[in-house]
């Protein structure tokens, strides 16, 4: 009973918990030069494989990083990321400038690196990083960025970074078939003992990686889908300007949307997707709670899923399985108005 | 203002006047809430220390217990207790390093259940010589479920002399569920065949390489940074060192001008408590420290260049 009393206590509290997150993510563009095969947004020089090319406006963007202060729950924390956002360079710093200006405190981005190819280019634009605001750059560098981007360019670059005082964050992927290994030894050993932090993990099968990579090849994941991704979220602007809670997946499928930032405040769209119950469910309750409702309106997903990510971008790919949440939430909706008119309607007769 | 006997509040009362009688930007009158600086210090390192009798100092009552009053502390402060701020709640950890640290498994244990009772993640971080000595500690600590993340220090010497049975705890290690960050040089971690384990190449794992001939370079080369990164936002966390006494990051550890208080004493009447003391950290997350660039050279410890020249500042005004 104690139990049970403990788990009505968590739903009460998390049903007025706010979403918070640990910063907004801005993906200004889907085109990117390389066309990685494990690449989750499906991201190449024609936009995404999946959603389409797109690109948002630098005034547009930063009416929304300036809207976006006012966010609540947001860590001041700004991160540019793309497709490879940084073919656009100038407009990079443009948005740096502005997200430094408004009191963001930490300030970063995501890049290839493929500016790093001569050690006077990566010094040039480290260096402007850092004058535009940057604290920290994540470096993607990994088996399926070689045919696209040189070693020597990353390498470059991440001692660039280091001279600048940009600090970095080497970001590696594996399989099966491409480990650590692979990658860092393609590094300079100086260059790589100078990045402030490598982060390695392995693919999640979904975006690209679900077509081109081998399932079998893809490890499995320790952590399953049992878990919720509240402590993980970034409020993420997409390429067309949909908001998403996160740039995991999500922010990759076009079937569940809160909110466009060309047509209305973030601000707004942030506080709705804080009262969405979907989003609620899945960020509190975690993403595995949807599949029993899926399983009752004949949507069976199965469990061969490499971690709540991979269960979550398989759902809101899925129109069929969206438009079955809808309809879940709808007919809870209207039951519920209709017991508190049954209420309503005993406390009138009993007066 | 209420009145203060602790000469480290009366400090800061002193380096706030100064500071903001300096730049004008801030008028004393001026002060920013609590609430503003409290949720900077939502995490707290300690640094602990083995006594002779395989008790840690400080002890794991005292620390449960000022973990206990700092967290009352945070909730008032950021506004929770009045149904303010309940998302500043997340992301709060209590840190435990020092040498030899598994020989008190136990009392990791008694802090880890107390912080993990109140919300706090734990992280322990040892180095992988003592993990090794002490491995039935570690999977009796970890065994126990409250530990959320370790930090293992792999020093080229272990690597070199331990390396197969290094590669095993990487290995045991990165099949935990707990968040596991590995600090180390990376060239000895090749040649003894980590990053060519499966196992880990499989996991999610943070490295933090460490770079011994960087400090030299930068000193033969005076290489420093042109613009450094001057707010300590991403810095602040508390420290709390093994006689009690509370700093605002790991860059003042030490500097009697930089102390909050000790743990001994009540909350309130640290620095946490007093407003102006609350200014000025406030100031150095937001905008940095008042060192000029001329102070800046190249780092030599480590730590960033406007760290260690902060640290010198601070020094030089106690030292007055």
């Amino acid at each position: 009973m104690d139990h049970i009393a403990d788990l009505d206590a968590r739903w009460e509290f998390l049903a007025t918990m706010p979403i918070r997150y640990n910063g907004l993510v801005v993906e200004t563009t889907n085109r990117c030069n390389a066309k990685c095969g494990m690449c989750y947004q499906s991201a190449g020089p024609r936009g995404s494989d999946v959603l389409g090319s797109a690109t948002i406006q630098t005034d547009v963007l930063k009416r929304c990083i300036r809207e976006a202060v006012e966010v609540p729950t947001l860590t001041p924390r700004f991160h540019l990321a793309g497709g490879e956002a940084f073919i656009h360079l100038n407009e990079c710093f443009d948005l740096f400038r502005t997200a430094a200006d408004c009191g963001y405190l930490d300030i970063t981005g995501t890049t290839n690196a493929y500016w790093g190819n001569s050690t006077s280019r990566a010094t040039q634009v480290a260096t402007q990083l850092r004058e535009c605001g940057v604290t920290s750059l994540e470096i993607s560098w990994d088996y399926w960025h070689m045919p696209f981007v040189s070693a020597k360019a990353v390498s470059n670059a991440l001692l660039a970074c280091r001279d600048a005082g940009v600090d970095t964050n080497l970001r590696v992927l594996t399989t099966r078939s491409h480990g650590l290994s692979e990658a860092l030894s393609a590094l300079d050993p100086i260059a790589m003992a100078r990045t402030n932090r490598i982060s390695s993990g392995p693919v999640f099968p979904t975006g690209r990686a679900a077509k081109t990579i081998p399932r079998e090849d893809i490890h499995a994941s320790k952590s399953g889908i049992g878990g919720a991704c509240h402590a993980t979220l970034n409020l993420t602007v997409n390429s067309f300007g949909e908001v998403f809670p996160c740039c995991a997946g999500f922010d990759q499928t076009k079937n569940y949307l809160f909110g466009n930032i060309h047509n209305e405040s973030i601000v707004i769209i942030a506080e709705r997707i804080n009262s969405d119950p979907i989003a609620r469910t899945v960020v509190f309750g975690g993403v595995s709670s949807l599949l029993p409702i899926l399983k009752r309106a004949g949507i069976d997903l199965g469990d061969d899923y490499s971690n709540i990510c991979h269960l979550c971008w398989t759902i809101f790919s899925s129109d069929k399985s969206v438009a079955a949440l809808r309809a879940h939430v709808d007919a809870r909706r209207q039951r519920a108005l209709e017991d508190v008119l049954k209420s309503l309607e005993v406390t009138e007769v009993s007066a | 203002m209420a009145a203060t006997t602790n000469p480290l509040v009366q400090h800061r009362r002193t380096a706030v006047s100064a500071e903001h009688a300096a730049t004008g930007a801030l008028p004393l009158s001026m002060v920013w809430p609590i609430t503003t600086a409290a949720g900077r210090f939502r995490s707290a390192t300690f640094l602990l220390e083995c006594s002779s009798d395989g008790e840690i100092l400080p002890s794991a009552s005292n620390i449960a217990k000022w973990v206990d009053s700092l967290h009352e502390w945070y909730l008032h402060a950021v506004g929770v207790s009045h149904g303010d701020g309940i998302h500043l709640l997340y992301d709060r950890e209590v840190a435990l390093m020092g040498s030899g640290i598994l020989t008190c498994a136990e009392a990791l244990q008694k802090i880890a259940v107390a912080s993990r009772a109140l919300g706090f993640g734990v992280s322990v971080s040892i180095d992988a010589e003592h993990a090794l000595s002490e491995r039935g500690r570690l999977e009796w600590l970890l065994a126990q479920g409250k530990i959320s993340a370790v930090g293992l220090i792999i020093t080229p010497s272990a690597a070199r002399g331990r390396g197969p049975e290094i590669v095993r705890l990487l290995d045991d290690l990165a099949e935990q569920a707990i968040n596991l960050g590995i600090i180390a040089e990376l060239g000895p971690l090749f040649d003894i065949g980590v990053m060519d384990s499966a196992k880990v190449s499989k996991a999610d794992l943070t490295w933090y390489p460490l770079d011994m001939s960087a400090a030299q370079t930068a000193i033969e080369t005076n290489a420093k940074p042109p613009q450094p990164v001057r707010p300590c936002f991403a810095r602040m966390r508390l420290f709390v060192d093994a006689g009690g006494d509370i700093y605002p990051c790991l860059g003042l550890v030490g500097v009697a001008a930089a102390r909050i208080g000790n743990i001994a004493d009540a909350l309130c009447d640290t620095g946490l408590g007093d407003e102006l003391s609350m200014t000025l950290l406030h100031r150095w997350a937001c905008d940095g420290p008042d060192v000029p660039d001329e102070m800046l050279l190249a780092p030599t410890s480590g730590l960033p260049s406007l760290c260690e020249a902060h640290r010198g500042v601070l020094i030089e005004i106690e030292e007055r």
